[in-house]
């Protein structure tokens, strides 16, 4: 079986996967991007958190919004967030009364809250679709003219108010749910932040995925690298793929690209890994029955353990010094990763792996 | 100490420090016999050994050839609870694997047999079935997945199965509907003895800070393993001594057999695992421990200990999901020199006028299967000594929604829920649930916890009924956030109902959320395997939306 060629192999189609394939390509790289479904992107509640802030800004597309006050549910304000959705309300843009919209069947969603900690006034709608849970509310905004009939109704009671905050269950499908209420009511409408696999975390994820260009040739399936003097990939079900460059975006262990079984191991390429506290764990440990997990997650969230790299964005061998291979790069969770790290992070270091590995193949 | 205290009506008969079984239990017992009661709980009701141990109505079988007497009263009392709480109680089957050939396992089997024979003989005082005696065939054929290697036979008996923080919860709610005051989150700080007799204690709210005194004719001292602690409150140090026993469990997300079954662990010592309501209990340690029980560790041995000993029958336990361990320090009573298994789980109480204390007892060991008869004769002792003389009625008045078990389906047709969601609140409230939905309306019956299911009424009524204070407190009375997904779904939206019940900010309404959240992690983290390690990256995601890890 002949093996497929490619520039940059990126494994992973998280955020730190899409922004290394990304930044391969736009230095003029031939990328292709193996992909699983699931991974810590797709549990963005919508809301953008992160250290680094420079790739955000240089690719902001119109589909993240820089930074403002949010509303979550449980009414309490983010104050220095990044929105992914232009649905979201930056709370701190509204000068004058909030409209804030009653949901009575949700739990969570309690509007005389949101109301009370904002200064808003609580507005009830008619025909709001009766569900128990944001999606299933979200599905029906989705239907051509429930979003807008239910705008008609919130009309007069929005009077003299400078801006409407719904629910987050503004389309599941559509993005445009907000703007079409807001074209009905003339007023800006904005959504909370629901929690994680709510409607505007899985329109966020989607926004996420549509940075990937075009032009990037995308497989999915399992990855396993080789070790050797060559970057070989089996991918399964499709075969192997012989690269100039690899990019591990695989995720922590959120995403899978870290498992703990007794041990903690990078499963893709086998090499390894560390804690914030830059201790290797996946050698031996001193204990015969398995290692203690508490040892290593108590110093934080349990994310944060990963492979380590060197200043060119290399995976480095347990003697922390050499790399493992000139071709081997690595991005996002898989690597550690410091506490409060977020997608911003991914982003940021699925640019600088995609960038170094567009060198090394290029220079290969 | 000279303290100034104006000469009226005390404040109550009787001040309970403590919120167990045995605090609850008392105070119920001596409000039905029409003593005025106020309790003080330092944590919340059933924060220690009541909430967290193997949750049996067990007829003490251990005690069969020692001291059958204690046998026949607990088999009584087991049955009793059944009459005041019938919607509480399950049957939990339990099988005892013999494993070996040849003539010693013949030994050990009828070994077995002869002795739950006798046993038998209690079991009609709690409904209990007669055992029986299993091939090895028939034993596998009754726990599917048991170990069949070198299995050579098996006894079954019948127990039942309780949750002691909705037993405490249920005593205390009915001590308070007859009148008395229950108050969590309260410290005892000092217990007041003037001239060789007690007089009440100073007490301070943990959550507000506000110190008060409540004067009383007689204290108890019913605090479990803390009660060494609060005797010295009175200056009685070293008067009081138990033996704290640290038990852990191991928490799976759904009973992976429906009947328990006991095994001996590494070191010999009998563990067990046992279905219970919708979860599965490994258990059960028991170390001496000299931790600060507030605060109790579960570390990853323990936790290797409980799945080692019971992969050895059921080794599928190995591919179970756990979602958390319970740990507790047992108030054994004390003596030096025998193996924490050895001890005696007897209870005793102790009357302080020899210690210049008159009007002051402590309540020592005790397990929650004979709460209910420790409770009465504990309020035999302090209700005779005050002048009543009402006699006991706990084993006959059902405690609060006990009177009638309505039936599942029923229920979930008339409040549009699911029969699961109806039979969960049932076994929780009994009869009570129809009023907690009707007042609910709508809103009410939405569901907040799925895995339990919780619905929004119940929190509501854990706050506004049961006095909930915290969202940790919401957890203990419902069950909330204890399955797999670990409050990630839940604390947010039982955090909103509770602020509003409560007078929350939304700052504390996302920080009670994020610190339920933490606890459950905590209590998971010595148990992690595969696919907890996975998930844990969602309960990050989840905390960071409420402002833990990140503060940028």
């Amino acid at each position: 079986m002949s093996a497929t060629e490619t520039g940059v192999l990126v494994i992973g189609g998280g955020a730190a996967g899409i922004a290394a394939a990304r930044a391969a390509h736009e230095a003029g790289a031939t990328v292709t991007l193996v992909t699983l479904p699931g991974g810590a992107t797709t549990q963005t509640a919508g809301l953008v958190w992160g250290l680094s802030r420079d790739v955000f800004r240089q690719w902001n597309d119109g589909a993240f919004r820089e930074g403002g006050r949010y509303v979550t549910v449980g009414a309490w304000m983010h104050t220095t967030a990044f929105a992914a959705l232009p649905s979201l309300l930056d709370v701190s843009s509204v000068t004058g009364t909030l409209a804030v919209v009653d949901l009575p069947t949700h739990p969570s969603w309690s509007a005389r809250l949101v109301a009370n900690t904002l200064g808003g006034r609580v507005v009830s709608a008619k025909d709001l679709p009766v569900s128990e849970t944001f999606r299933e509310a979200a599905v029906k905004f989705d239907t051509a003219g429930v979003a807008e009939g239910i705008a008609a109704s919130l009309k007069s009671a929005c009077e003299g108010c400078a801006a409407v905050l719904m629910p987050p269950v503004l389309g599941l499908r559509h993005d445009d749910v907000a703007a079409r209420m807001a074209a009905v009511l003339g007023l800006p409408v904005g959504e909370a932040v629901g929690a994680v696999g709510d409607p505007p975390g899985v329109r966020a994820a989607r926004a996420v995925r549509r940075w990937l260009p075009a032009a990037v040739t995308v497989l999915e399936g399992r990855a396993t690298v080789a070790k050797g003097g060559r970057a070989t990939v089996d991918v399964e079900g499709v075969g192997t793929v012989r690269a100039k460059a690899v990019v591990l975006a695989t995720g922590g262990l959120a995403g899978g690209g870290i498992v703990f079984d007794r041990a903690l191991r990078e499963v893709t390429a086998n090499v390894p890994v560390w804690t914030r506290t830059r201790a290797c764990v996946s050698a031996p440990s001193g204990a015969s029955r398995g290692a203690d997990p508490t040892a290593w997650f108590a110093e934080g969230s349990p994310d944060g353990v990963g492979v380590r790299l060197d200043a060119s964005q290399r995976v480095i061998d347990a003697d922390g010094a050499t790399a493992v291979a000139r071709w081997l790069f690595a991005a996002g969770d898989v690597t550690v990763t410091p506490a409060g790290a977020g997608l911003l992070d991914a982003l940021a270091s699925g640019r600088r792996a995609g960038e170094a590995a567009a060198r090394e193949a290029g220079g290969g | 100490m000279a303290i100034d205290l104006p000469a009226r009506r005390p404040d109550c008969d009787v001040l309970i420090l403590g919120g167990g079984v045995n605090g609850t239990g008392l105070a119920r017992d001596l409000t039905l016999r029409g003593l005025r009661v106020i309790l003080v709980e330092r944590n919340d009701l059933a924060f220690g050994a009541s909430g967290n141990s193997s949750g049996m109505i067990h007829g003490g079988p251990r005690y069969l050839t020692t001291h059958p007497e204690v046998t026949r009263s607990s088999c009584l009392d087991s049955g009793y609870i059944q009459r005041i709480a019938p919607h509480m109680i399950f049957r939990i089957p339990f099988l005892m694997p013999v494993y070996g050939r040849g003539a010693k396992a013949q030994v050990m089997l009828d070994a077995y047999d002869a002795f739950f024979a006798v046993y038998d003989q209690y079991q009609p005082l709690k409904r209990g079935r007669r055992h029986t005696r299993l091939t090895a065939d028939e034993a596998v054929q009754a726990v599917p997945g048991l170990n069949p290697h070198n299995l050579f036979g098996a006894v079954t008996l019948d127990e039942w199965g309780i949750n002691g923080a909705r037993l405490c919860n249920a005593n205390a709610l009915d001590a308070r509907e007859r009148g008395a005051t229950i108050l969590v989150h309260t410290t005892a700080e000092e217990v007041l003895v003037e001239h060789g007799a007690v007089v009440g204690a100073r007490v301070r709210d943990l959550l507000t800070g506000v110190a008060s005194t409540y004067t009383a004719r007689a204290v108890v001292n019913a605090t479990g393993a803390w009660s060494p602690i609060t005797a010295a409150l009175s200056g009685l140090e070293g008067r009081v001594k138990v033996r704290p026993g640290k038990g852990i469990h191991v928490v799976l997300d759904r009973p992976i057999t429906d009947v328990g079954v006991m095994c001996n662990a590494i070191d010999g010592r009998q563990i067990f695992i046992e279905p219970w309501g919708n979860t599965c209990l490994l258990g059960t340690t028991d170390d001496d421990t000299y931790a600060n029980l507030d605060d109790l560790p579960v570390t990853t041995d323990e936790v290797r200990y409980l799945v080692e000993g019971i992969e050895t029958v059921l080794p599928r336990v190995r591919e179970a999901r756990i979602v958390g361990t319970t740990v507790a320090a047992r108030p054994t009573l004390y003596a030096y020199g025998p193996t924490e298994d050895a001890l005696s789980r007897e209870h005793e109480i102790v009357d302080h006028t020899a210690h210049g204390a008159s009007g002051l007892y402590s309540l020592l060991g005790g397990k929650l299967a004979s709460y209910r008869l420790f409770a009465e004769e504990a309020a035999d002792v302090v209700a005779r000594a005050l002048g009543f003389t009402a006699r006991c009625s706990t084993h006959t008045t059902p405690l609060p929604g006990g009177d009638r078990v309505p039936e599942p389906e029923m229920l979930a047709a008339r409040f549009r829920i699911t029969p699961y969601a109806a039979a969960r609140l049932i076994t929780r409230h009994g009869s009570r649930a129809e009023a907690m939905l009707s007042d609910g309306g709508r809103r009410g019956a939405v569901t907040v916890c799925t895995t339990e299911p919780v619905l929004a009424c119940e929190v509501r009524y854990a706050v506004r009924v049961e006095g909930a204070r915290t969202l940790a407190d919401v957890s203990r009375r419902t069950n909330l956030a204890m399955g797999p997904c670990g409050g990630v779904e839940c604390a947010l939206a039982a955090a909103v109902i509770a602020g509003e019940e409560l007078g929350w900010t939304a700052a504390e309404v996302r920080a009670q959320a994020a610190s339920l959240i933490e606890a459950r992690r905590r209590s998971r983290l010595p148990a992690i395997g595969v696919d907890q390690a996975r998930a844990e990256g969602a309960v990050d995601a989840t905390l960071r939306g409420l402002g833990r890890a990140v503060m940028a």
